[in-house]
């Protein structure tokens, strides 16, 4: 599906993510995790031409990114941004948004098909209820599922999310989610994102990208990266990783420095 | 959705009506006096007879100078405040009246006007408007692209720099020349050369059709640039030709009519008010809005202490800012950001 070799890029700054190779099989959820600053939003950028890369390539179903029209591109990959403004539109307005890449110089209004999708973009994201509210008054959660409805409006088989679970509650971060692996098996919707969560990277994704100082750290299940070693070397913080009993997936647990303090203490006694 | 085409209609209907009852009602007011019943035959009909002069040679190409400069005016704000996302800018923010006014000074200042007629001061205009564009545009041009924030900050000083150099102008010049100065700094629609109001006409109408294939464009920018991107627009393209329209068109502006302030600042807010954000209707709307703005302002302006004609800049700016004032006080809870 998507196929990143050999890929450096980076920004005026002097940072930059290197030699980064990555093979995302179509279907799965790829979990993009690692410290602050460690790359993980800048290979989103790459991915979606917001930042030329130095070196290397991205392949998209077998057609390197850089040869596709802006707007081809826009029709197969999608992205859910944290730093998008809503403006003072409705959300079925924002939705429809979403099927600008399928516009003709010719054509200035939405068709009725336009219409039809992106109403089953809004269904299928629970926000069809909200059509007539304005973008700036609904919740944080509503936005985030507005601004997936947008992107499942474009009809990608590609979708990017940015932590798209960031300043949510847990239900909220865990009802976003649910509908992110549904949208998956649905539609055979290929996923990137950016969690911050581990846990939450390690329950819902089929396989993880560790990032950690602009490489990859550890790519692969969440049972191979998830592992306490791994995560102490890259997140200097000690941690403990067990099983979730019901899902069997890893789940990782901070351990506070008086706890440890404490552990050390009674293990002398 | 229908529901909403039909709104659009409806604004559009509404808004060229009020340019056609203004427009014949500028016609008939002034000194001579016309009643409207009398306006067709005299036009139709009316031979040589002084109505007909009049209605023809001077009030009709007024008018129409005031639809394609208000037009143009308020089309380069809705370009310009969907380009910027920022609902503070206007086309004289970008230094283009600065240049085109600082064009102006040096041509009355070094009489021009004798050497080359009636055309020494649009040209001027022009060309000072161009030079303070390109100024403008190449400095702002980054490693990455037209850098926006730039553009505005750059707009600014340029704006500042040309004021500057006018007041220098009009310190040195001599108290006729000030005078000439001063008067056309406050804008006029008097323009005695046709075909100067024949070109305004055709660039206005022209520039209304070429931005209305970016309403989509300009819809995706409101998402902000990154967005719009991923929303597979050419960015890039898009800012740079956009800007260079704005540009066009306030240069031109500004070169025939003198400065006309507020009509690109509130003609574009009033009108996201009244049909919303959406640029379909918007750049439409506004157009159609600035031309009946101007014409009342300027047929206010004509008539309201004959046979005294005030500067239309000073009607625009009174009435524009007590309206602006009044729709910012009105204006509901949460709107205020965002309606850009």
């Amino acid at each position: 599906m998507l196929d990143i070799s050999n890929l450096t890029c980076g920004y005026d700054s002097g940072f930059a993510i290197r030699n980064i190779n990555l093979r995302v099989p179509a279907g799965e959820i790829i979990g993009v995790i690692g410290p602050n600053g460690s790359g993980k939003t800048t290979l989103l950028r790459a991915i979606t031409r917001s930042l030329k890369p130095a070196s290397g390539a991205i392949r998209l179903e077998g057609t390197d990114i850089r040869r596709l029209k802006i707007r081809d591109l826009a029709r197969k990959i999608a992205v859910v941004s944290q730093s998008a403004e809503s403006g003072f539109m409705t959300v079925e307005e924002f939705v429809l948004l979403g099927r600008t890449p399928y516009y003709d110089r010719f054509r200035f209004l939405e068709t009725k098909n336009d219409l039809k999708i992106a109403r089953n973009a809004m269904a299928s994201t629970d926000v069809l209820r909200l059509k007539d509210q304005i973008m700036s008054r609904i919740s944080g959660g509503e936005r985030q599922l507005a601004l997936i409805a947008r992107a499942l409006a474009q009809e990608p088989k590609l979708l990017l999310l940015d932590e798209p679970t960031t300043y949510l509650d847990i239900t909220h971060q865990v009802g976003i989610l649910d509908l992110i692996r549904r949208l998956n098996i649905n539609f055979a919707l290929t996923v990137i994102m950016v969690l911050h969560d581990l846990n939450l990277a390690g329950e819902y994704c089929h396989r993880l990208a560790l990032f950690n100082k602009g490489a990859i750290h550890k790519f692969g299940l969440p049972e191979e990266v998830l592992n306490y070693r791994i995560i102490e070397d890259v997140y200097k913080t000690v941690v403990i990783v067990e099983k979730n009993p019901i899902s069997r997936k890893p789940y990782v647990m901070a351990v506070s420095e008086a706890a440890q303090e404490a552990n050390r203490e009674h293990n002398k006694d | 959705m229908k529901n909403r085409l039909a709104h659009w209609a409806a604004a559009l209907l509404i808004l060229g009506g009020l340019l056609a009852s203004v427009g014949i009602i500028s016609l008939c007011l002034g000194p001579a006096d016309i009643s409207p019943a009398r306006l067709l035959p005299a036009l139709v009909h009316g031979g040589d007879t002084i109505e007909r002069t009049i209605l023809c040679d001077v009030r009709l190409p007024r008018i129409l100078l005031g639809i394609a400069v208000g037009g143009a005016l308020s089309l380069a704000g809705v370009i310009l405040q969907g380009l910027f996302r920022n609902p503070l800018v206007e086309p004289y923010t970008m230094g283009i009246s600065g240049g085109a006014a600082l064009g102006v000074c040096l041509a009355i200042l070094l009489r021009l006007g004798k050497n080359f007629g009636v055309w020494s001061l649009p040209v001027a205009g022009s060309i000072g408007a161009a030079a303070a564009i390109f100024a403008v545009y190449f400095l702002s041009i980054g490693k990455g692209g037209l850098n926006i924030r730039n553009l505005l900050l750059i707009g600014i000083m340029i704006s500042f720099i040309c004021s500057s150099l006018i007041t220098l102008i009009m310190a040195i010049s001599k108290v006729e020349d000030l005078h000439g100065i001063i008067f056309w700094a406050m804008g006029s629609l008097e323009q005695p050369n046709p075909l100067l109001v024949r070109i305004a006409v055709i660039v206005s109408v022209v520039a209304l059709g070429i931005s209305y294939f970016f309403c989509l464009e300009l819809n995706a920018l409101l998402l902000g640039e990154e967005e719009a991107f991923h929303l597979g627009i050419n960015i890039e393209a898009a800012k740079r030709l956009l800007f260079i329209l704005a540009s066009v068109i306030t240069g031109l502006s500004v070169s025939v009519a003198g400065i006309i302030g507020f009509v690109g600042l509130v003609v574009p807010h009033f009108m996201r008010l009244f049909v919303g954000g959406d640029h379909r209707i918007l750049i439409p709307a506004a157009w159609l809005c600035g031309g009946v703005f101007l014409v009342f302002c300027d047929t206010l302006a004509r008539t309201v202490i004959s046979p005294t004609e005030l500067p239309v800049g000073v009607v625009t700016g009174l009435l524009g800012g007590i309206i602006f004032v009044y729709v910012l006080c009105r204006r509901p809870e949460g709107k205020s950001r965002c309606s850009i």
